[in-house]
């Protein structure tokens, strides 16, 4: 059962207005509030700890509420809100409520368990209950949230697939014509006496000599353009994540993938080769 | 000749060729497919916004377009003066809210739009009669196993303590139907815009926002201009507007479509390069025999860049159908993101997706051809027959 | 417009250095000689004697380091690409020792090959492929490749193709050196039929044989005529 789409602090927070206590119409009764402010919102609005502004729940400014920046943090980055640029701003919760007019009443409740792993038993038993509301282990919120993500890693898979096939015809063809270009001298080698084995060997050798220092080569590249992606885009998002990250695993898949293409284009030749007769090769 | 010539030499390495070809065709298609991409999500985000029937959204000062959580105060009065301006045709209140909708046996949550009779074209009509009553999407439906004539209960809470839905009224599914900007698995209905008024006790003509369809002709940056002056709470976007502000989100695509873009290019410049450098280095000596027969350098250098042209020409629409056809499951695996609407493509096939690839292409040729090209013009014929020779 | 009793190609003190590595290696060092029509020039001499450097001065595939050459009175040196290129097509017909036909076309493409670039009518270039490949006994080959023919039959195509836009000089660069003696003897001939009908031929050979063919016979060494 789905509950009605929470209205997140984040959102309701997002509407609110903000102005300098020196313009707009204030209670000097009431008490202040104390706010926190993510390090992007007070950097945007120019705000720092000991500062006092003017909080609305209305575009309006109506029901206006002093508040006094007590702390400025920066919390911890997601990925998904990156692109958003999101303002954030962490009050009391009697204060939103105060603010927003809604006494009591929260978006969320989150529940710490004596013993966390029978958090699916108490989410069952909640959702049993039928009460209007949805709960979630963190395991489930964690899948939930991270699903963008699956999809956009499912679409990267996608993506590389189709550029693995256009990179590996592409080194095939490569190494293909770089031995075709060595025919002349295989024919030569073949009429003096050298076993086509050890012809075949020496093709695989430069075969997969070839594809060692094209992946070499390819992964410097790779390298520096995950650098150029990190240093475009992390100033351009205000963040620390990173974009483009270089793991093991994909630097062992990608050097396998190429020695392997490498190493199957050189069979490919070095059969084609030794089928021609070596005369055929030097051109008589 | 030349032409004639062109195609014999590659004609003369088959699967030499044929690799090119498909190593050429598949980085095309990935080119294709992010050519599709670069404006495929803005595209059919525009089309959706256009199949809405309205020009102009009229929201809250200080709200996202998309957010329907402030409710805005007299928006029906508000929508009167806003269809007095002459270039509006019609000005029409929208509620948009989540509400419980409960069957005798069951309970489901959707996501319901108070709509006035102008605004019957964001939803197509599949089945029944749409009356006075709900039209619901088939995900709504299907959850609650309801459809035309059955009676439901609409409730704006339950209760979480002791979970008795508030707030109930009573309503009769109309027809099912299909929403223009549903999000994927959302359960929507609608209802008349008085009804869900009643329902949430709105009785000052409060309304979520404001939707404005121009008189044609009208253009609608006077129309927002003027909305905004005369309205200083409010704010109006023109759907291109709206589009403008989706786009600044699409930065990730974008981005990335000009890197694998630029990827897709180099392989096939390199590739292209690569192998008609190779070629002409086999065929030195009969390019210094066929200038000393007469065969004038440029004609020579001509034979190379074409030979790059044909294959370039050859692999275009191979691209083309290769690339439309990874564009569906490309698409498909974006699309099931969450939160969307199920009408957005990211993938949309344009005529000017293809005509960008296939120019991309023939730079590319052009490009791959430019050194391989170059040796060849710049062959000494005396030289090259007397190395050939020795 | 060349007058009967003009030479063809006029060679001045032409002189034709190559640098390898650095080095400065004289091929020509100064030779002087016509070629007039009709005439039949063999050219003997050792290898590296400077035989093809001048033959390929002859034809306007090379110019020289210094002197002149004039090819149908014009001065070689002071050509465009284009109009060389042009001369070569439409005047001078060319025999590589290694044939150079196109491994990928059939004797009769091959053949063709000249016609087309010069623009020669469909309906002429079929009267004169079929005249040529007649010409050379290669008829019943037309449609075979290159790889398909013996060393002699490919010379005979490669002179069909030299001979296809109907040159006032044909030059010979080692025909029969890729072939054996009876083979080599027949392109004598052949050669000799050539000149019979008023094409100036220049041969270069190291076959003292078909050498004596030749109404004018010289011989190079070290770079220099004798």
């Amino acid at each position: 059962m789905q509950v009605p789409r929470p209205r997140l602090i984040l959102l309701a927070v997002l509407v609110l207005s903000l102005v300098p206590t020196a313009t707009a119409g204030r209670s000097p009764d009431q008490p202040l509030f104390e706010i926190g402010l993510s390090r992007r919102t007070a950097e945007r609005l120019g705000l720092s700890v000991g500062d006092v502004i003017e909080v609305s729940a209305d575009p309006s400014m109506a029901q206006s509420r002093r508040a006094r920046v007590t702390m400025v943090w920066s919390p911890p980055e997601h990925p998904a809100d990156v692109a958003r640029g999101d303002l954030v701003i962490r009050f009391h919760l009697p204060d939103l409520q105060s603010l927003l007019q809604q006494p009591d009443t929260v978006d969320r409740i989150v529940v710490r368990l004596l013993d966390p792993t029978r958090a699916s038993w108490l989410r069952d038993d909640l959702n049993a209950l039928g009460r209007g509301y949805d709960a979630y282990t963190a395991a489930d919120l964690a899948r939930i949230t991270s699903r963008t993500f699956r999809v956009i890693t499912q679409f990267h898979r996608a993506i590389a697939l189709i550029t693995l096939l256009a990179s590996g015809i592409f080194l095939i063809t490569i190494m293909a014509l770089k031995f075709t270009e060595m025919r002349k001298e295989i024919g030569a080698l073949r009429i003096v006496g050298i076993a086509k084995e050890t012809i075949a060997f020496t093709v695989l050798g430069i075969a997969a000599g070839a594809a060692i220092a094209g992946t070499a080569v390819g992964l410097a590249l790779g390298a520096v353009l995950a650098w150029g992606i990190n240093a475009y885009y992390q100033p351009l998002f205000h963040t620390h994540l990173r974009f483009a990250v270089i793991t093991p695993q994909a630097l062992w898949i990608v050097a396998a993938l190429a020695v392997l293409l490498g190493l199957a284009a050189g069979a490919a030749v070095s059969v084609r080769l030794l089928r021609q007769h070596p005369l055929e090769q030097v051109g008589r | 000749m030349v032409s004639f010539l062109a195609w014999k030499n590659l004609r003369r390495s088959a699967s030499r060729t044929v690799l090119l070809i498909a190593g050429v065709s598949i980085a095309g298609a990935l080119l294709f497919n992010m050519s599709m991409l670069a404006e495929g999500l803005e595209t059919s985000f525009e089309a959706v916004l256009g199949r809405l029937g309205y020009e102009v959204r009229v929201v809250l000062r200080g709200t996202l377009p998309f957010e329907a959580e402030a409710l805005m105060p007299a928006a029906a009065q508000t929508a009167v003066s806003i269809a007095a301006h002459p270039s509006v045709a019609w000005a029409a209140p929208v509620l948009a809210t989540n509400i419980y909708v409960l069957t005798p046996h069951d309970r489901a949550t959707a996501f319901a739009l108070g709509l006035k009779p102008e605004l019957a074209g964001v939803v197509s009509i599949t089945h029944g009669i749409p009356g006075r009553g709900l039209i619901i999407n088939p995900e709504l439906a299907h959850a609650l196993q309801i459809g035309p004539g059955d009676v439901v209960r609409l409730a704006t809470s339950v209760n979480p303590q002791i979970g008795t839905a508030e707030r109930t009224s009573v309503a009769t599914v109309d027809a099912l139907g299909e929403y223009v900007f549903d999000l994927r698995s959302q359960r929507t209905l609608a209802l008349p815009f008085e009804e869900l008024a009643a329902l949430l006790e709105l009785r000052q003509g409060q309304a979520s926002f404001i939707v404005v369809k121009l008189k044609d002709g009208a253009g609608p940056d006077a129309v927002v201009q003027w909305i905004e002056t005369t309205f200083p709470a409010l704010d109006a976007f023109s759907i291109p507007d709206l589009v403008s502000r989706v786009r600044g989100q699409l930065t990730y695509f974008n981005h990335f479509a000009a890197i694998l873009s630029a990827v897709s290019v180099l392989v096939a410049v390199l590739l292209i390069g690569a192998v008609l450098t190779l070629a002409v280095g086999e065929r030195l000596g009969e390019a210094a025999a066929l200038r000393a027969l007469g065969l004038r350098r440029r004609r020579l250098v001509l034979l190379v860049f074409l030979e790059g042209a044909v294959v370039a020409v050859v692999s275009a629409p191979l691209a083309l159908l290769l690339g439309a056809a990874l564009s569906q499951p490309l698409d498909a695996i974006l699309r099931s993101s969450p939160g969307l609407p199920q009408d957005l493509h990211f993938f949309v096939l344009t005529p000017q997706a293809a005509i960008r690839t296939v120019i991309l292409l023939l730079l590319t040729a052009t490009i791959g051809g430019l050194y391989p090209a170059w040796v060849a013009g710049r062959l000494n014929i005396a030289t090259t027959l007397h190395q050939e020779i020795q | 417009m060349i007058l009967m009793n003009e030479p063809i190609v006029q060679i001045t003190e032409a002189t034709r250095t190559y640098h390898l590595d650095g080095t400065a290696i004289s091929a020509l060092r100064g030779v002087t000689m016509e070629v007039r029509q009709e005439e039949f020039i063999s050219i003997a001499g050792p290898s590296g004697s400077g035989k093809s450097t001048l033959l390929h001065l002859m034809g306007g595939v090379d110019l020289p380091t210094t002197g002149e050459v004039r090819l149908f009175g014009n001065v070689t040196h002071r050509l465009t690409d284009r109009t060389l290129s042009n001369l070569r097509l439409l005047r001078v017909g060319f025999i590589f020792q290694r044939f150079f036909l196109l491994p990928m076309l059939t004797v009769e493409e091959n053949v063709l090959l000249p016609m087309l670039e010069a623009g020669l009518q469909a309906q002429r270039r079929g009267e004169r492929l079929e005249d040529l490949l007649s010409y050379v006994g290669l008829a019943h080959r037309r449609r075979h490749l290159p790889g398909q023919l013996s060393g002699g039959e490919m010379q005979r195509a490669a002179i069909a193709r030299a001979l296809a836009n109907r040159p006032h000089l044909l030059l010979a660069d080692e025909p029969t050196g890729e072939v054996d003696q009876q083979t080599g003897q027949q392109i004598g001939r052949l050669l000799q039929r050539i000149n019979g009908e008023g094409v100036a031929i220049v041969l270069v050979t190291h076959n003292p044989e078909l050498a004596a063919l030749a109404s004018t016979r010289l011989t190079m060494r070290d770079g220099l005529l004798s």
